[in-house]
Order: structure tokens, then C-alpha cells, then sequence
């Protein structure tokens, strides 16, 4: 059997998701500038306007055009970068502190253990999206509300609110895993602890590791929907004012969450406006499912039986004579 | 004497609980008001905190575009109970989707049940945000077409039970059904099921009879993470078909911190009693206790 993460759909998903990321990169620093706006008004061959912004789907704008004057489709190339790679760092940064303070707290906490599970226990009940909320607004690093400082700690706090649950969950796989017998044995035969984590602990999560970050990218990147809806604009936002009482935020970058979120009163106008990053969201999430079922290996085949069976109205034509009974006297003659 | 002793551990539990999940909010309120100078912040809100406590009665919260000042305890108990209504009966309309689809898909031949467990899939990296869209657009649809409104998907003041349980419930069904039948393929390779075949009994009365039994009780020990699901969910459907319920009084609750733990602690009250139960349950009946 070939190695999960050399089966083609893992490739496909993981090279849809690079390919999506050095895309952005490259319309933004190259292609941004050759690519025409949109136009104000579309014309028909007469010359006459038939319509005005926003414009629906087309061959020419896929995803269609905002009312901005923004083509949609270029919108979600140009977010792509933000939303994958912040679910990437977000889950890179949860899976590794996990396994590192798992792995301590597996080894060394056994005292604490029903301490840590009530604070894990709090953390898990008050749902993460409002644990965001409650610090998101906190920037750690500088003032700002956007730019790279803002985005950091964005990440920092996506982070620390999953960690607790993380933690408990590897801490429990460790010391679980300790248990085994050859762990036993080679603490038995002189093995300090810090010899074991090396030897056989860290192979072992090694192992899982890939499909603990799918996981967390997958959770992490339903987190920013949910966020977006909320109107926490992940990549940085700013104050637009239409007069001087009314202000809203509006986010300062094209990442997907923000644009389904600070886009959602346009679904019950022109609903492909939400569409087009909504679609962007759930290939994304498409490729995260498979690579996790690829990693899981929970791809059973169906087994479906290919041996015949006699079909059931052969059965009932058979007649007793088809059969050649054989005396029984004759089989008790042959054993004696 | 063993389930006196069970209580006593899961009063302390719960005790422990709800002063962490205060340490939290306190956490978040003094960083929020003095970032640099944050043990100084963490005493003057835990004062603050204690006083307000104290004077539960009196607790308000901010309500509305207009801030108006409203009490805490007389405003909350009507959305708690809705959102409770919806919530449980979301549940049960979870759970009976999950199990009456797993055991149809169980009766069908290997290949359907194969089509039907990759079309879950796919339904899966479906986020319940885009469901919502989705529902939404297709009721206006509905009415733009024939005119008919079957329900009306952005409610006022008056209370819609029918649409908020349906598309809270749908994808917690989901991953409920994967997990019964996941639980009923592994089951299914039992000796005693194979026995069953043996004997003669049909696959639906073996399911019924013996399997499904057997499922319930991983299914009872699972369940902490539906009603995580459920209620992220249900924030979110409150949010965006603008229902007046518990988690909208959460939202609005963000900015004063001793009305929001007022209500965090209501949240998690009921949770722990469920799961507390649903534990008991599943110790009785396996007579080992679940690592979670």
C-alpha cells in the first residue's frame, strides 16, 4: 500500500492549495497591473448602456463584479494568500505548541491532572468564537489595527484559544502511549524520561502530526467564516465614515472571510457577490476533508462479494430427484 | 456509596469550572482596560467583578443600537428559555436524523451505501454559514416564484421555531451520522452479529435489535462534541437570521464583562448537568468510565 501522502488525491489538494497561495502571490507583485478594471457600464452592440455596476457572472468576470467596480474573481485570488496562509500558520503554531506542552504535560503533570482538565473543561464550553471576540480587539504587539503587527496577534489569540483542548488531548495520548510495554521495559533497563520523549514519544507524534494540522486548519478556517460573519475582519480594518455619525468597519484586505462577511447584505441584491468567495471557501475545505481522510486511511474499500449464489428460484425448482441418495446401509458397511 | 462519591467529584468539578471560566473573563476585562500594566487591571476588575456579584439583582447590560441601559436578570430569562427550546429540540431532531438515516443506508447494498457516505462528504466542507446563505436564498427564491412565504427567514420580533431547528440541526446530523455509522461497521464485524446472520434474522432486525445498542452508547459518550457544534451553530444562525435569543444576549453581552460571565455561567449550567448524565449513563451501561 503506497504512503498516504503520496496518493494523488492528497497531491491534488495540496498542490490546489500551493498553487492557490503562489497565484496570489504572483497577481499581486505582477499580474495586478496588466489586468483592465472592469468598466462602469456595459454596452450592447448598439452602443447603448445595458447595464451598470454590479454586474453578474459573465464569461469575461466568473465570479462577477462588485459594486465597487471590483472584479470579484481577482478579489479572491488576492485573498487567497491571507485566509490560507493564516490557517496555515494558525494550525502550524497550535499543533506544534500542542505537542510540545502535551508532551510535558503527559510526562510530568500526572499530579495536576484534574486541575488542568477543569481549566480545559472551562475553555471547552465557552464556544471559541466568542473567546475570540473577547480578545481580538487586544493587539499585543503595537496600536495598530492592521498591518503585519495586528495579524500576528490576531494569529497569537486564534492560537492560544484552541491550545488548552490541544494540549489535553496529546497530554492524554502521551501518557497513555507511556504505558506500553517497551516503554516500561526501556525505563526498566536505565531510560530517563527526557530518553524516552526523544526516542519514542516524538516518533511516535511525528507520525500524526500532519493530520493533527489538516484538523486544525479545518477548525481554523470555520473559525474565520464565523468571525467574518461577525465582522472581525482578520486581515486588518479600518473606519469608513459616510458622515460623521455613521461609521462602520470595512475591511482593508480582499481575505474571503471579510469579503463574505463585510458582503453579506449583498446576498438578498446580487447574491454571486458572496458567491464567489464562498466557493473559494468550500474547495479549500474540500481539499483540507480529503487530505485528512487520505492521512486517516479511513478510505475502507466496500468489499462487494463477487462469488455467485444460486439464485433462490433455482432453488426451489430442484426436485428430490436431482439428487442421488446414497444408502445408508452401504456408508455404515464401508466404516466397519 | 459510589454514585455519592461520583456527585461530590463532579460538584467540584463544577465549582472549579465556573471560577476558571471567571478567571478568563476577568482576564480578558483587565487586558482589555490596561494592557501594560496588567496585575494592576486584574485586581481593580476582579474588585469591580465581586462587587457586581454581590449586587446580582441590579446587574444591567447594554441593549440595542441606542445602548439603552436594561436589568440583566428579568431580560434574559425569556430568550434563555427559547434558545433552550431550540437547542434540545435541535438535539433530538440531530439525533433521530442520524440514526434513522444510518440505519436506512445500512439496509442499502454496498455500492449505494458507498454513493451515499461520499456525497456526506462532500456535504461536509460545506461551512453552516454557506447553509444559511443557502437556506435564506432559497425561500426568497420560493416566494419570488410563487408567492408563497413558508417561513420568514429574517424574524422580528415574533418567535420562529421551525426554520432555526432545521438548519442548526443539519449539520451536527451530519457528523451524527458518521459517527453511528462508523460505530455500526465496526459493531458489525462482531462475532455475535455474524452469529445473528447465522441463525437466520434479517440485517434490519439485527441492526434494531442488537447494534444499534450497542451504538447508542459510544454515541452518548460522543456527545460533547455535538453540542459544541450546536451551540457554536445556533450563535451563529441567531446572528444572521437576527433571532432574539440567548447567544444574540451574549453578542450584546461582550461589552459589559460581569453581565457576560452572568450569562456564560447560565450557558455551561445545563451542559454540565446533560453531560454529567450522559456519563453516568454511559459508565452504567459499558461499567467503565469514558476517558474524554
Amino acid at each position: 500500500m503506497k504512503k498516504s501522502w503520496k496518493r494523488i488525491p492528497f497531491l491534488i489538494s495540496i498542490l490546489f492549495l500551493v498553487g492557490l497561495i503562489a497565484f496570489s502571490f504572483l497577481y499581486t507583485y505582477g499580474l495586478k497591473e496588466h489586468i483592465k478594471a472592469p468598466p462602469t457600464f456595459l454596452y450592447d452592440e448598439n452602443g447603448n448602456i445595458a447595464k451598470s455596476l454590479p454586474f453578474p457572472p459573465s464569461l469575461d468576470y466568473p465570479f462577477g463584479v462588485d459594486r465597487q467596480g471590483k472584479n470579484t474573481f481577482w478579489s479572491v485570488i488576492d485573498g487567497a494568500r491571507y485566509t490560507i496562509l493564516i490557517g496555515l500558520s494558525v494550525s502550524f503554531l497550535r499543533v506544534v505548541l500542542g505537542i510540545g506542552f502535551g508532551i510535558f504535560y503527559g510526562m510530568y503533570l500526572k499530579k495536576m491532572r484534574s486541575f488542568l482538565t477543569t481549566f480545559e473543561r472551562a475553555f471547552r464550553f465557552i464556544p471559541a468564537i466568542l473567546l475570540v471576540m473577547l480578545f481580538f480587539e487586544v493587539n499585543l504587539f503595537s496600536d495598530a489595527t492592521k498591518g503585519f503587527s495586528y495579524i500576528a496577534s490576531i494569529i497569537f489569540w486564534l492560537t492560544v484559544v484552541a491550545l488548552p483542548s490541544l494540549i489535553h488531548v496529546v497530554g492524554n495520548e502521551v501518557s497513555h502511549f507511556s504505558k506500553e510495554d517497551f516503554i516500561t521495559a526501556s525505563r526498566a533497563m536505565g531510560a530517563t524520561k527526557i530518553r524516552v520523549i526523544q526516542k519514542h514519544v516524538i516518533p511516535f507524534l511525528r507520525s500524526r502530526a500532519l493530520l493533527m494540522i489538516v484538523q486544525q486548519m479545518i477548525s481554523t478556517l470555520l473559525l474565520l467564516v464565523h468571525l467574518g460573519v461577525f465582522g472581525v475582519f482578520v486581515g486588518g480594518s479600518r473606519l469608513f465614515c459616510y458622515d460623521p455619525v455613521n461609521c462602520r468597519k470595512v475591511p482593508i484586505t480582499n481575505e474571503w472571510s471579510a469579503l463574505i462577511g463585510a458582503k453579506y447584505q449583498e446576498l438578498m441584491l446580487d447574491q454571486w457577490i458572496v458567491f464567489g468567495p464562498s466557493i473559494a471557501f468550500i474547495l479549500t475545505l474540500l481539499a483540507c476533508h480529503v487530505m485528512k481522510r487520505m492521512l486517516e486511511g479511513t478510505e475502507e474499500k466496500v468489499v462487494i462479494p463477487n462469488a455467485k449464489q444460486t439464485p433462490s428460484i433455482d432453488i426451489k425448482q430442484l426436485k428430490r430427484s436431482d439428487f442421488i441418495f446414497v444408502e445408508a446401509v452401504n456408508s455404515k458397511n464401508v466404516i466397519r | 456509596m459510589r454514585i455519592h462519591y461520583y456527585l461530590m467529584k463532579k460538584f467540584y468539578q463544577l465549582i472549579f469550572t465556573i471560577i476558571l471560566i471567571g478567571i478568563i473573563v476577568l482576564f480578558s476585562a483587565s487586558i482589555h482596560t490596561s494592557k501594560n500594566d496588567l496585575l494592576h487591571g486584574f485586581v481593580e476588575q476582579t474588585k469591580m467583578f465581586g462587587h457586581s456579584l454581590i449586587h446580582l439583582k441590579e446587574m444591567i447590560i447594554l441593549v440595542g443600537a441606542f445602548q439603552k441601559e436594561t436589568p440583566l436578570w428579568s431580560y434574559m430569562k425569556e430568550p434563555y428559555l427559547y434558545s433552550f427550546i431550540i437547542l434540545s429540540s435541535a438535539f433530538i431532531c440531530a439525533f433521530a436524523l442520524g440514526i434513522l438515516f444510518s440505519y436506512g443506508t445500512y439496509l442499502l447494498s454496498p455500492k449505494m451505501r458507498k454513493f451515499v457516505k461520499e456525497c456526506l462528504f462532500l456535504l461536509q466542507s460545506i461551512p453552516d454559514v454557506m447553509f444559511i446563505f443557502a437556506v435564506q436564498l432559497f425561500i426568497i427564491w420560493i416566494y419570488k416564484k410563487t408567492n408563497i412565504l413558508i417561513v420568514d427567514p429574517i424574524a422580528g420580533i415574533e418567535k420562529v421555531y421551525l426554520l432555526p431547528i432545521l438548519v442548526v440541526s443539519i449539520l451536527p446530523g451530519i457528523m451524527l451520522f458518521q459517527m453511528t455509522f462508523l460505530a455500526i461497521e465496526e459493531e458489525s464485524k462482531k462475532t455475535y452479529v455474524e452469529f445473528a446472520k447465522a441463525k437466520g434474522l434479517s440485517n434490519g432486525w439485527i441492526l434494531l435489535k442488537h447494534i444499534l445498542r450497542n451504538v447508542v452508547v459510544t454515541l452518548f459518550s460522543h456527545s460533547h462534541y455535538l453540542f459544541w457544534l450546536l451551540v457554536s451553530n445556533l450563535l451563529v444562525v441567531e446572528y444572521l437570521f437576527n433571532i432574539h435569543g440567548f447567544f444574540q444576549l451574549l453578542y450584546t453581552a461582550l461589552k459589559t464583562p460581569d453581565a457576560f460571565y452572568v450569562c456564560l455561567v447560565a450557558l455551561f449550567l445545563p451542559f454540565f448537568l446533560i453531560e454529567m448524565i450522559f456519563n453516568g449513563i454511559a459508565i452504567k451501561l459499558t461499567g467503565k468510565e469514558q476517558t474524554q
